[in-house]
């Protein structure tokens, strides 16, 4: 049953970061782009998913048309709700490794703040002022769409008048390593466009995506792209995993797919730049009549986690 | 827009000062401070060897101590509320800050043959455990927000059945004593070499603690029509970030003063008619004056007479579960009318700004307290918790 949010929500902001394509210098080159982009090369000393929040809410605020100014007049009405299953795990096991090589005096006090969950809402927070909400969902694979449903109810709520949404996992390879050695392995770098392979579980590249998110009767918008309509319940239907990994996979460029279950946020993403997912086997998810987007965010195999329902709106 | 009252049907915790919330309530009221050297690892070499671990036989279910801990909280509170919803309708929100951190230590430490344990690390798979062990439906949710998590957890817990996402929920702080952890702090150099003394001018620090703390929510109109025993409501929260500092809190407490001014405006309740804070409060020097900046700049003129006290000098610590847990002793102080005092404290360096509780254990009289809790990122939460009779349906 889809249950139309009785406070609509506009998407007015959107990117997609895919940092890597293949191997560290890959990885090294991108930091640099984002440190050098954002005029801080203190940002190369944050965990790679802080550095990735930020250059993403960075592009989706250009994206939005948000004044670099902005911030600092809305920030008690503005938030941040993060999604990640990993969380800022590059830092975390550095600090571990740190310390188990070394002791427990030994480790490093700046490490430990930084490898916590909360660190990318908490650096996204600090650089633009939000003194809203500020949520970090750590649910595997189910970080994403919680994120996103937090960000909407906060607005509906009347908590925020602006929320910043990011999703994502920046992988360190000591857990990589050990995802692609466990009983993933059969599964890991499916590169199939099949829809048959609905049921495949597979990562690993590093994904951000950046949402913008303001309550659709704002009169500040002028054209607001996407739309949030509504949440599909928990108790819904089977929907379709496999469209909406292809349709990231066609959006991002990106050959393998995320951990953190981003489907539902690259098909809004898709919606924002106005490509539409090809028809799944069960004609659920997604239909497009070229002006206008409607698309359900596609589950997982197992129906814990409530979906998503948006649309584009006719410009 | 305040979400509809929603009525606390069942608690459970497990804390240093016991394995029950019998034995949390007793403690409190006795001013006792269980803290000793570190038993979960060797802990000499750093600066400060002293925590409030759990010393009560922990049954070993899950597959770390942290979800043994909420498995045992949430048994509790689940056996006190008594089941009357079907298991697909009960919603689960956990808070853990450290959940994962043993797995890895390990993995670094033995290299394992076995590649899954990375699946540990995650906190998704805590959940996941807790909602087969309870036998809970499958809605479910993670939340860190660092030391904050746990009122945050009570707090979407709330708005999820306000929505109607579920007919029952379940909001489990958890968190176990770990090197990650500890270190971390103590690198921070955050810990008190003594058992910490909050809103005391000689306060040093903090003392690290673990345990559990699991609260048993409905929305009040179903509790009342099941006729259920409720120990409380919860019907206002409020969150903010300071935006200012990773580690520090704003030294004013602003960030602080707007979660509390949102949780009373959420819950449609007065300044004046707030009887009590249970405080964040822990012992740290920067983080009890920035909260008692919060409380007076959000009081106002009603700060003064405003009781106040902190359960970290008696349970350390807690992290992920020190929200819940203090959730638990603010609804038994409005449940019991008497409110713990602030075990250690001596010489109240804030004095004349608000009334904090030192020695003995003070009356209440009015209807409503609140809860704080404050964490690193700047993450700002507060509960307003009101008796249960005073809230028609």
């Amino acid at each position: 049953m889809l249950t139309k949010m009785e406070h609509r929500v506009a998407v007015i902001g959107a990117h997609t970061f895919v940092p890597v394509s293949d191997g560290d210098s890959a990885v090294w080159q991108q930091t640099q782009k984002i440190a050098e982009s954002l005029g801080q090369a203190s940002l190369r000393r944050l965990d790679p998913l802080s550095q990735y929040a930020i250059y993403a809410v960075h592009q989706a605020r250009l994206a939005a048309g948000i004044a670099a100014e902005e911030h600092s007049m809305k920030g008690a009405q503005c938030g941040v709700c993060v999604g990640t299953a990993l969380g800022a795990q590059n830092t975390r096991i550095r600090y571990a490794r740190r310390l188990a090589l070394h002791g427990l005096s030994a480790t490093n006090p700046i490490d430990f703040p930084d490898s916590i969950d909360g660190a990318p809402a908490a650096h996204i927070a600090i650089r633009w002022g939000l003194q809203g909400p500020s949520l970090t969902f750590a649910d595997g694979k189910g970080s994403a769409t919680n994120a996103l449903i937090a960000a909407c109810r906060q607005l509906a709520t009347g908590r925020a008048e602006r929320m910043y949404v990011v999703m994502g996992d920046a992988f360190d390879p000591f857990i990589r390593n050990a995802m692609a050695q466990s009983s993933l392995a059969p599964q890991i770098g499916i590169t199939s466009t099949s829809i048959d392979d609905s049921n495949a579980f597979a990562l690993s590249n590093d994904v951000v995506l950046a949402l913008i998110l303001q309550p659709l009767d704002d009169t500040s918008i002028d054209e607001p792209p996407v739309e949030v309509v509504g949440f599909l319940g928990p108790n819904r239907d089977k929907l379709d995993w496999g469209a909406a990994s292809l349709f990231r996979d066609v959006t991002t460029q990106n050959k393998r797919r995320a951990y953190g279950d981003l489907s539902g946020a690259a098909l809004i993403a898709g919606a924002w730049h106005g490509v539409a997912a090809p028809m799944c086997k069960n004609g659920l998810s997604c239909q497009d009549n070229a002006m206008n987007v409607r698309g359900y965010r596609c589950g997982l195999d197992d129906a814990r986690f409530p979906n998503l329902a948006f649309q584009r709106l006719a410009r | 827009m305040a979400f509809q009252p929603i009525a606390v049907t069942g608690i459970g915790a497990v804390t240093a000062l016991g394995g029950n919330v019998n034995s949390l309530w007793s403690g409190l009221l006795a001013g006792q401070r269980p803290f000793g050297p570190v038993r979960a690892f060797d802990a000499q070499s750093c600066r400060v060897d002293l925590a409030a671990e759990v010393s009560v036989a922990v049954p070993n279910e899950g597959t770390c101590r942290t979800a043994d801990l909420a498995i045992m909280s949430g048994r509790e509170a689940l056996a006190d509320s008594q089941r009357t919803v079907a298991a697909d309708r009960i919603g689960l929100v956990v808070a853990s800050t450290g959940m994962g951190d043993a797995a890895l230590e390990r993995a670094l430490r033995e290299q394992p043959r076995d590649h899954d344990w990375w699946r540990q690390c995650l906190k998704g798979t805590l959940a996941d455990e807790l909602a087969t062990i309870l036998e809970l439906g499958e809605i479910r949710q993670v939340i860190n927000t660092a030391c904050s998590s746990g009122a945050i957890a009570i707090a979407l817990a709330c708005e999820g059945l306000d929505a109607g996402d579920y007919d029952m929920a379940l909001a489990i702080g958890c968190d176990e004593l770990t090197k990650i952890t500890y270190s971390g702090f103590n690198s921070l150099r955050a810990l008190d070499p003594e058992p910490c003394k909050p809103f005391d001018i000689a306060r040093r620090g903090m003392t690290i603690g673990e345990g559990s703390g699991c609260l048993v929510l409905e929305r009040l109109a179903d509790a009342r029509r099941k006729a259920k025993r409720i120990h409380a409501l919860v019907v206002g929260a409020g969150w903010s970030c300071d935006a200012s500092h990773l580690t520090a809190p704003d030294p004013g407490g602003k960030g602080a003063a707007i979660a509390i001014t949102k949780a009373l405006a959420h819950a449609n309740v007065l300044a004046g008619d707030v009887g009590f804070v249970n405080a964040h409060g822990t012992g740290t020097q920067l983080n009890d004056s920035a909260e008692i900046s919060a409380i007076v700049k959000a009081l106002g003129k009603h700060a003064s007479s405003c009781k106040v006290h902190s359960v970290k000098a008696s349970t350390g610590h807690c992290m992920g579960a020190a929200g819940t847990i203090e959730a638990i002793v603010a609804i038994l102080s409005l449940q019991q009318g008497v409110l713990p005092a602030t075990a250690g404290l001596r010489n109240c360096e804030f004095e004349g700004c608000v009334d904090c509780v030192k020695l003995d254990p003070r009356r209440l009289d009015k209807a409503f307290g609140i809860s704080n809790s404050f964490g690193f990122g700047g993450n700002d939460a507060t509960l307003v918790f009101a008796r249960s009779d005073s809230w028609a349906c």
